[in-house]
């Protein structure tokens, strides 16, 4: 019967290693606390490495206020929207070294047309009334009478 | 020491030029020895950072300690 053996293991002191692994010897503490309080922790950022940032650029009050500077030189884009946000400036290097720029300007809202403000319907009616009295000129002087006939041969 | 190597060693001191496209694209015109368009680059960056060629020249002189 194979019986597995444990060998004990000794540092460079001449200490024996514990079952514990390295942790131990090292000095590194054990966490005590509960389980989970480790693993709910969010990831430390290692020192000396930023956290990834997001699309560089700053509000700005105009577009020459904007300095070559600002726009990494890494094949991305900065954005820098005017402080009304009327507008947003997009700037980006190309391959051959042109700072290309790219306007995007906040569309107005288009007035709602109703017929009141128009005229539109206004003149079609004139047009119709106009019709009309041809029409009635055509037909003759209207009497109550052709106009009751005309309602009754309907 | 060639051009080539200069930039060898430079992309070794800086690996985070391997991840940059604008880099990748200027190392592969100087390594190509395409001067025309080294210099139509160039010219491009001066005039968008409203820099002069010289004064560009210069810049560069003393960030490299050649003056």
């Amino acid at each position: 019967m194979m019986v597995p053996q444990r060998t004990q293991q000794y540092d460079a002191f001449g200490r024996p290693i514990s079952s514990y692994g390295d942790r131990m010897s090292m000095g590194i503490p054990y966490n005590y606390g509960p389980p989970n309080a480790m693993r709910n922790n969010p990831p430390a950022v290692p020192p000396g490495q930023q956290p990834a940032p997001g699309i560089p650029g700053r509000p700005v009050s105009c577009e020459q206020e904007i300095k070559p500077s600002e726009v990494p030189m890494d094949g991305g884009i900065s954005v820098f929207p005017t402080q009304d946000l009327q507008r947003i400036y997009v700037k980006g290097w190309d391959y051959n070294g042109n700072l290309n720029t790219l306007v995007f300007v906040q569309e107005m809202p288009v007035a709602q047309s109703s017929p009141e403000n128009t005229g539109v319907v206004p003149i079609q009616t004139d047009e119709i009334i106009k019709r009309l009295d041809r029409i009635e000129q055509m037909l003759g002087p209207m009497t109550p009478e052709t106009e009751a006939k005309g309602g009754e041969s309907k | 020491m060639n051009v080539n190597q200069v930039l060898d060693t430079l992309l070794q001191r800086n690996p985070e030029m391997q991840n940059n496209p604008m880099a990748k694209q200027m190392i592969d015109v100087i390594r190509s020895g395409d001067s025309a368009k080294g210099q139509q680059i160039a010219n491009n960056l001066c005039k968008s950072n409203g820099v002069s060629p010289q004064d560009a020249i210069k810049q560069a002189q003393q960030f490299f300690g050649l003056k």
